[in-house]
């Protein structure tokens, strides 16, 4: 079976792969989904992009498109950068519970520290609540899709027009909703997908060298999501930035 | 040679960084003075081989302009003016500033030396991606500026993807126009998407929600590169942009028209909010995004004057981003990094910082004989071709922008002295950097013919 081209039989299986993995970057929080759903979509665009506008050009011996090697390179390598900055993240902050639990036990806890804790307990349990905004987004993401998708196609492939519409629409949806920086970074990478697969839908020719810069870009902005990510956390132990504001406003008053 | 061009700036970058992991700036000063050298070398060498013939290669491939080279060469001096500036306030200890000035500087320059559309506006993308480590270098000492800081950061990192997004959506869009003339509806999306691609990247009102906090909050110097060095590029990349395809504004006047209004309405919208903002950075924003509206307005207006007046006001507006804001790195200096909002009387503790940032206002604000004049005098005369209405509007916009900042400097750097404040004294390289910029503002407000003729002429193409 060719995985790599688009034909009835595996059509549905695309573009199911594409919606789901969106809607686990948009509405779930684990680190352990989240990321391979990245790759996923990232591999998915690529075999769509090149679908709709084959690149002549080929590698590893001939049998993969440029286009979907490069695409897959940057999810691949983008999602690593996620993966391991959520784990150094998960790491930290357990070595953080850990000095505090031994400073508890030892009777230095105070009672600031202790309501900190539970405030931050508080702040960070299961909420059904957490999960309707994002869901909500993404149903009205959807809406947006489909009012674009059947009112204003322009390239002539239903699923090109789709699948451009559906990224941007939910890139643009966990921007909004998203409220931590990582999740934020993934809003902006999912609408980078879309664009990328714009520019498959309606380019004049190949152009390898725009092809790699553009997946320089996705890696680069892993990168710089990365970094912001961990410069925050290593302050303010979180990575809601609203939460960092909170804190300060209490400080103050 | 091309190679030569698109990779020294990088590789000099990472020569940078690797002396600076060896010998800490903060511990080591011959390793601060190297940050500056280092790039200033890059730089020097990168305006020398810009100039040289052979830079354009045979197949158009790759080239400058007259414009490209012209702006370049001035936006690269000012860099090392601000390079200087952070070497002598202290801005350069963590190490982070001059690499980040040199990956920036390589950024600008593939974006204007490579002749394909969708690379120079990934490059323009990659050049905000550098900047922001600049922005978020302040030090987690103050918790609150530095999650202020990380805030501005995302938003500056949402606001320059979008650019790069819906301004690559315009090219595609263009390069089917390309393909299929008949497509001719498709020209005022392309321009609708050109200009709020532009506008997001330019902070014009009301695209320009990211910047007043990176301007209130991040390093002084960051401020050049975010809205001198890389917004002074996309300007001479979107002249030349324009140029190109004239079908969709220069010989378009239909469409034209309603982006002169939305250069001028966004011009006098963020003037006016200038007046109200509470925060020194922020009325500062307020004024660049202003200043850039009427510069969209010169951009896209029919007349001559109105694209002289542009371009010249988008080199003023990033001569006067390292004035003011080496003025300001040199008030964080003295004052160990307090805010200035909130003090008064900072002129007598500091009066070379407090003339160069009232010369850097008042030539924001294009008063006579000072460098901002002509542009703006330039731009109120394309305004005036179109009627009475639009020059009011430009000159209302003038107004609260003028009173904006005079409000504010007069409130934060005169009146009374705040008892018990401690100051270090302005150290002694930036008051030259400052007195040398000082003398470039009046120098070219009083003599502004040399400067046009250049712009002029790499206009036309006859340098």
């Amino acid at each position: 079976m060719d995985f790599l081209t688009i034909d009835a039989g595996n059509y549905g299986f695309y573009a199911a792969i594409l919606l789901l993995s969106t809607i686990i970057i948009a509405v779930y929080k684990n680190w352990l989904l989240l990321t391979p759903a990245l790759v996923l979509q990232f591999l998915v665009v690529a075999i769509i992009a090149n679908q709709l506008n084959t690149t002549a050009t080929r590698v590893m011996l001939g049998p993969l498109p440029l286009a979907v090697f490069l695409k897959g390179v940057a999810g691949v390598v983008a999602g690593l950068i996620l993966f391991l900055t959520g784990y150094a993240i998960l790491f930290e902050s357990r070595g953080f519970r850990r000095a505090e639990a031994a400073e508890e036990a030892s009777g230095r806890g105070g009672l600031r520290r202790f309501f900190y804790r539970e405030e931050s307990a508080r702040f960070n349990r299961f909420r059904y609540v957490d999960y309707l905004l994002p869901l909500g987004a993404i149903i009205i993401a959807a809406g947006a899709t489909y009012a674009l998708t059947t009112l204003l196609p322009f390239s002539g492939n239903f699923l090109g027009d789709f699948a451009f519409y559906w990224l941007g629409s939910v890139g643009i949806a966990i921007m909004v909703v998203g409220r931590d920086i990582l999740k934020l970074g993934a809003g902006l990478l999912v609408a980078l997908n879309g664009v990328d697969l714009l520019y498959a839908l309606l380019r004049s020719g190949n152009s390898p060298l725009v092809l790699g810069i553009s997946a320089a870009v996705s890696i680069l902005l892993a990168l710089l999501i990365s970094y912001l990510a961990i410069l925050y956390h290593n302050k303010m132990k979180t990575l809601l930035i609203s939460e960092g504001f909170r804190r300060k406003r209490k400080e103050v008053v | 040679m091309q190679l030569l061009i698109l990779s020294l700036p990088f590789l000099m970058s990472i020569v940078v960084i690797g002396v600076g992991f060896v010998f800490s700036p903060a511990r080591f000063s011959f390793s601060r003075a190297l940050a500056v050298a280092l790039p200033g070398l890059a730089l020097a060498i990168e305006v020398v081989l810009i100039w040289q013939p052979t830079a354009n290669s045979p197949d158009g491939s790759f080239g400058f302009t007259p414009l490209d080279q012209l702006f370049l060469t001035f936006l690269f001096a000012l860099t090392l003016a601000a390079l200087g500036g952070a070497y002598t306030t202290g801005n350069l200890n963590s190490g982070r500033f001059s690499p980040v000035v040199l990956a920036v500087s390589g950024a600008i320059i593939a974006a204007l030396y490579i002749h394909n559309i969708f690379l120079q506006t990934l490059f323009f993308v990659l050049a905000g991606f550098f900047s922001i480590v600049a922005v978020v270098d302040v030090g987690t000492d103050d918790e609150e500026r530095f999650v202020r800081a990380i805030k501005a950061a995302v938003r500056y990192l949402i606001a320059t993807v979008l650019f790069g997004l819906i301004f690559f959506i315009a090219l595609v869009f263009l390069e089917r126009l390309r393909v299929d003339p008949q497509l001719i509806g498709l020209i005022k999306v392309v321009v609708a998407l050109t200009v709020v691609g532009i506008a997001t990247r330019l902070a014009i009102f009301p695209f320009n929600l990211w910047l007043p906090e990176i301007a209130e909050i991040a390093p002084g110097l960051a401020n050049f590169l975010v809205m001198g060095l890389i917004n002074g590029a996309t300007v001479v990349f979107l002249v030349d942009f324009l140029q190109n395809n004239p079908a969709l504004l220069l010989d378009n006047y239909p469409v034209a028209q309603p982006m002169m209004i939305f250069g001028l309405a966004g011009g006098c919208a963020a003037g006016l909010l200038a007046l109200g903002q509470n925060e020194f950075g922020k009325m500062l924003a307020y004024i660049v995004s202003a200043d850039f509206g009427l510069i969209l307005f010169g951009l896209a207006s029919p007349h001559r004057t109105g694209l002289n007046g542009a371009l010249f006001e988008a080199a003023n507006l990033a001569l006067m981003q390292v004035l003011i804001y080496t003025s300001l790195s040199v008030v964080s200096y003295c004052t160990e990094g307090k805010s200035p909002n909130g003090l008064s009387g900072l002129g007598r503790r500091m009066p070379i910082a407090t003339l160069g940032l009232a010369v850097g206002l008042m030539g924001m604000v294009g008063l006579p004989f000072f460098s901002g004049f002509v542009g703006k005098y330039l731009l109120l005369q394309s305004a005036a071709q179109e009627g009475l209405v639009w020059v009011l509007a430009g000159g209302l916009t003038l107004f609260f922008m003028l009173i904006a900042s005079f409000s504010y400097f007069h409130r934060i750097f005169m009146g009374n002295d705040v008892p018990g404040l401690k100051t270090l004294p302005e150290p002694r390289g930036a008051r030259v950097i400052i007195v040398g910029l000082i003398a470039v503002v009046l120098l070219v407000g009083i003599w502004p013919a040399a400067l046009l003729n250049w712009i002029d002429s790499a206009l036309r193409a006859a340098f």
